[in-house]
């Protein structure tokens, strides 16, 4: 017992990193649709470039579709989260069936909300699987390793996207912070850059483009 | 009888490094009652995890496992044989000899093999190997010794159909009008006194007794061949397979010495 | 049959089915699909005398199954006495010339085994087939019952019924008795694999580790799992779902880029246990099966308990003379087929049809076999809120631990379509839980 594969190692770091991002892109997502209410300028174009991804997007309505729930899209939601879910199927015995379950359930609610005609309404039930998932990950997931292995990569991503996004020193550092946790896994990562990232967000200016760049670099073969 | 020394060389060359290099080698020939192997020594570089074993055919096979980077691979085996012991070898174990009467991918005839077979009429009680050795004097005088027409995949129907080819091709034929007569025919991997490279011919059973032809040469194996594997076809004697990861073109040489030295 | 609360949660089981992501998965045009697989409430219901005499008769097919692998690899003594005509042995695609004078850990070449039965509407149970290599279902009647109690309590209160939920118990039993030393694992082709979700399922419940050949090592004669952190734990049992052909590309095909090279030595050696055993194929061709009957008479001294359909074998005269005759009443079956291919039913051919197979049978008389249409059992399933009959058979798992073990269950397919004789989940069927009743 207590011995994992390279590739389920690898897999667990990404269904951590996939379903955080997930959850942080439907509540960006959430709060960039509440502007677009009142504002005739397209928001999504900030959007796309504050997380840094294509805007390949027609209108605000084509970006609402298309960022949410094309398959087509990369990008989109949807696709992160198929990722996530390729990611966690193929880790049954190593997380539970109890646990993957509301991976599945997640990407249900996805799919319904892509045919609902309140789909923000929709997506609060993916954030709440996800939700799920993460507390039935902490309850029930016994080895420490397996647990720890996919919370690095859950915090790997939020701090990626928060500096992506530029928050406050505070969030960041709490973000840095909760990365430490990956010396109790026997991930092969850079401790210099761990290091480093503490130094970054105690800077007086936060360089967010270097941030990015070391997190993103952290891990040995996962990067 | 003669006692013969043997040397066979395989090396292979990268042209770029690879690594974790499996391999599976069926290059050591054992005694028996036609032969006896006085002495023997094989060496494998690189080699850091080898094993012995023998096959399900009794091969002697040299199994093992490079994991580090290596340009080149190479297996030699030198040792003495005494040959020609016997002119027949005995076929002891009886319920090893029904997969040698029934045709593989390799041996399977087709319309090319079925004309040729025509050619031939036994009487009822014709000895299995009289009608092997009628094959043979037929197959030799037909077909045309050719290199580089055929590759190793070659299939009996297509070797036939082209008309000409290697050892290996004709090994198969003669195997694939054996089997079609309900007869035990297998094949065999060896050397030869005077060839360069390793050598085929098959093996053909009657009343108990596997007795050995080589149709390349039409010859009734006597003292000259030294074998070292067997099997239903080629697939079940490859002398050297391997798989390793790495983008590399190989170049494979080979080299066999047999020469008499009393 | 009363009316029980059970019968109402079809759809809440389903959905359940769904949430744990319950399903299998086919090949359409080249593209891979998960489906789910349709669970309908009413249980196949098998009393407690009647299942101890199919345990009976189960556990003496296998025994008999198993021997005659043995001595297939061995020295063929059935052959040697003519039971079986040589040719159904080298000429069938489940023999491995690599497999001879192996002899696998504890001499078990069957671990697991599905034996497909249908119940004829004389009550009479027939072997259908028997499925040796790599059976799968087992998984799928499991989890439906955690889900059946958990909608229904108070039927399974009410009701003395067998827990089938034990199966991953029986196997990791299974699993440790002829494990060499060192870890288990469950080795599958991939997620792409039809039964990927019952790989999952089981390494969750028997605490096996689920892999793929790049997690396993030969290194040396050792087999070894290779751990994120560097370190090789060796491993005893493999518990593999992929074929014969692809588990070692340097004994078996070479193309195979998802097996382990050279763990087919080490198990040569006694190294490692491969369950089921490579080349036990030899037993579950359906060439063979004509033979089982007098295989479990030639091994055991004992008259068969369970009785195959009635099968005709055109290889032989008198069997073909028969075949021709009855045509129209038979079904034939391509020996090397299998999931519901190649099976033909004689009446439901066109004259053109009828008269370009019979040509190919009598061709290659030994590519197939005939049986007589069985009158089954209907089993009633759920049809929004109408029962209606349906055509239904039934898996029955028996594992070869230290002695042979019969799950008190099995898994029961049914066709959705009413005409429909064929029951193969890939053909669109679906399924039932299977009670043993305890009392």
């Amino acid at each position: 017992m207590g011995i994992i594969s390279v590739e389920n190692t690898d897999r667990l770091y990404w269904l951590g990193r996939y379903s955080e991002r997930v959850y942080t892109t439907i509540r960006l997502f959430a709060a960039s649709y509440d502007n677009m209410i009142d504002s005739a300028l397209a928001d999504y174009k900030e959007f796309c470039r504050r997380l840094d991804i294509p805007n390949v997007y027609k209108s605000g309505g084509d970006f609402v579709r298309t960022y949410c729930f094309s398959t087509e899209d990369p990008n989109s939601i949807l696709s992160n989260l198929t990722r996530a879910y390729d990611n966690g199927i193929t880790l049954r015995e190593e997380i539970g069936s109890e646990t993957l379950s509301y991976i599945q359930l997640a990407v249900y609610a996805m799919n319904k909300a892509k045919d609902s005609a309140a789909p923000l309404i929709e997506l609060q039930e993916v954030t709440d699987n996800l939700l799920a998932f993460w507390g039935m990950a902490d309850d029930s997931i016994d080895s420490e390793n397996v647990r720890n292995i996919l919370k690095v990569g859950k915090r790997v991503e939020r701090l990626d996207l928060y500096a992506r996004l530029h928050m406050p020193r505070e969030q960041m550092r709490r973000e840095v912070h909760r990365l430490s946790r990956i010396e109790r896994t026997q991930l092969k990562y850079r401790k210099e850059y761990l290091k480093e990232l503490n130094v970054l967000v105690d800077s007086p200016e936060i360089d967010y483009y270097e941030v990015v760049s070391k997190v993103e670099s952290l891990l040995e073969d996962h990067a | 009888m003669k006692v013969l020394h043997f040397a066979y060389n395989m090396s292979l060359k990268f042209d770029a490094p690879v690594e974790k290099h499996r391999f599976t080698l069926k290059c050591k020939p054992r005694s028996g009652e036609r032969q006896e192997i006085t002495w023997i020594t094989a060496n494998v570089y690189p080699n850091e995890f080898l094993s012995n074993a023998e096959d399900s055919f009794g091969n002697s096979c040299i199994y093992g496992y490079t994991e580090r980077k290596h340009d080149h691979f190479s297996v030699n085996v030198i040792g003495t044989a005494r040959t020609g012991l016997a002119p027949w070898e005995t076929a002891g174990e009886t319920h090893r000899i029904g997969m040698f009467r029934y045709q593989t991918p390799y041996t399977m005839p087709g319309p090319h093999i079925k004309k040729f077979a025509e050619r031939f009429s036994f009487g009822e009680d014709t000895p299995s190997f009289e009608k092997a050795r009628a094959f043979m004097t037929e197959l030799y005088s037909t077909f045309e010794y050719a290199q580089g027409v055929t590759r190793i995949q070659t299939t009996a129907e297509e070797a036939m159909a082209l008309g000409k080819g290697v050892c290996q091709d004709y090994s198969h034929i003669m195997l694939s009008l054996c089997r079609m007569q309900n007869i035990p025919a297998r094949y065999v991997v060896g050397m030869l006194m005077g060839e360069g490279a390793s050598h085929a011919w098959v093996e053909v059973y009657d009343k108990g007794r596997w007795f050995a032809l080589d149709p390349t040469n039409n010859l009734v194996v006597d003292d000259q061949h030294i074998r070292i594997s067997i099997g239903r076809d080629y697939a079940d004697c490859t002398i050297n397979q391997g798989v390793f990861v790495g983008e590399a073109n190989q170049t494979q040489t080979i080299s066999v010495l047999v020469r008499e030295i009393g | 049959m009363q009316e029980m609360d059970l019968y109402r949660h079809t759809d809440t089981v389903n959905k359940l089915l769904a949430r744990y992501g319950v399903r299998f998965g086919i090949y359409k045009n080249n593209e891979f699909r998960e489906q789910l697989f349709p669970f309908d409430a009413i249980p196949r219901m098998i009393g407690k005398q009647e299942f101890e005499y199919l345990e009976k008769g189960l556990k003496q097919r296998v025994m008999a199954l198993n021997l005659f692998i043995r001595d297939i690899y061995g020295e063929k003594k059935i052959i040697r006495d003519r039971i079986i005509p040589e040719e159904f042995i080298y000429a069938g695609s489940g023999y491995l010339a690599q497999c001879e004078g192996v002899c696998p850990p504890k001499g078990i070449y069957a671990h697991i085994s599905g034996i497909d039965l249908v119940q004829g509407k004389n009550g009479e149970w027939y072997i259908l087939e028997d499925n040796l290599r790599v059976p799968s279902g087992a998984s799928y009647p499991m989890i439906a019952r955690e889900f059946c109690r958990r909608s229904s309590p108070q039927t399974f209160k009410d009701n003395h019924i067998e827990d089938n939920r034990n199966y991953a118990d029986l196997l990791r039993r299974t699993l440790d008795h002829v494990n060499t030393g060192g870890h288990t694992v469950i080795l599958t082709p991939g997620r792409y694999n039809a039964a990927y979700f019952e790989h999952s399922y089981l390494a969750e419940k028997t605490g096996a580790h689920l892999v793929t050949g790049s997690d396993l090592i030969v290194e040396g004669d050792r087999l070894y799992f290779l751990d994120y952190s560097g370190r090789r734990e060796p491993v005893g049992a493999v518990y593999r779902r992929i074929s014969d052909d692809y588990l070692d590309p340097m004994n078996f095909r070479r193309e195979s880029l998802i097996g382990i090279p050279h763990i087919y030595d080490i198990y040569r050696k006694g190294n490692v246990a491969l369950l089921n055993a490579p080349g036990n194929g030899v037993a579950d061709d359906k060439g063979i099966y004509y033979f089982v009957p007098k295989m479990i008479s030639y091994y055991l001294g004992e008259e068969p308990i369970l009785q195959n359909a009635p099968t005709y074998l055109p290889y032989y005269e008198d069997d073909m003379k028969y075949v021709l005759e009855k045509f129209d009443s038979l079904v034939l079956k391509d020996v090397a087929e299998a999931g519901g291919y190649g099976v033909v039913f004689g009446s439901k051919m066109t004259k053109q049809q009828k008269e370009d197979f019979i040509a190919l049978l009598k061709k290659e008389p030994r590519r197939f076999i005939a049986q007589e249409v069985i009158d089954f059992c209907d089993l009633d399933i759920m049809e929004g809120d109408t029962r209606v009959p349906r055509k239904a058979d039934l898996r029955a798992f028996v594992l070869m631990g230290e002695e042979p073990m019969v799950w008190k269950s099995g898994l029961t397919r049914f066709s959705r379509d009413p005409d429909s004789f064929i029951v193969n989940s890939s053909q669109g069927g679906g399924f039932k839980d299977t009670w043993v009743l305890s009392q």
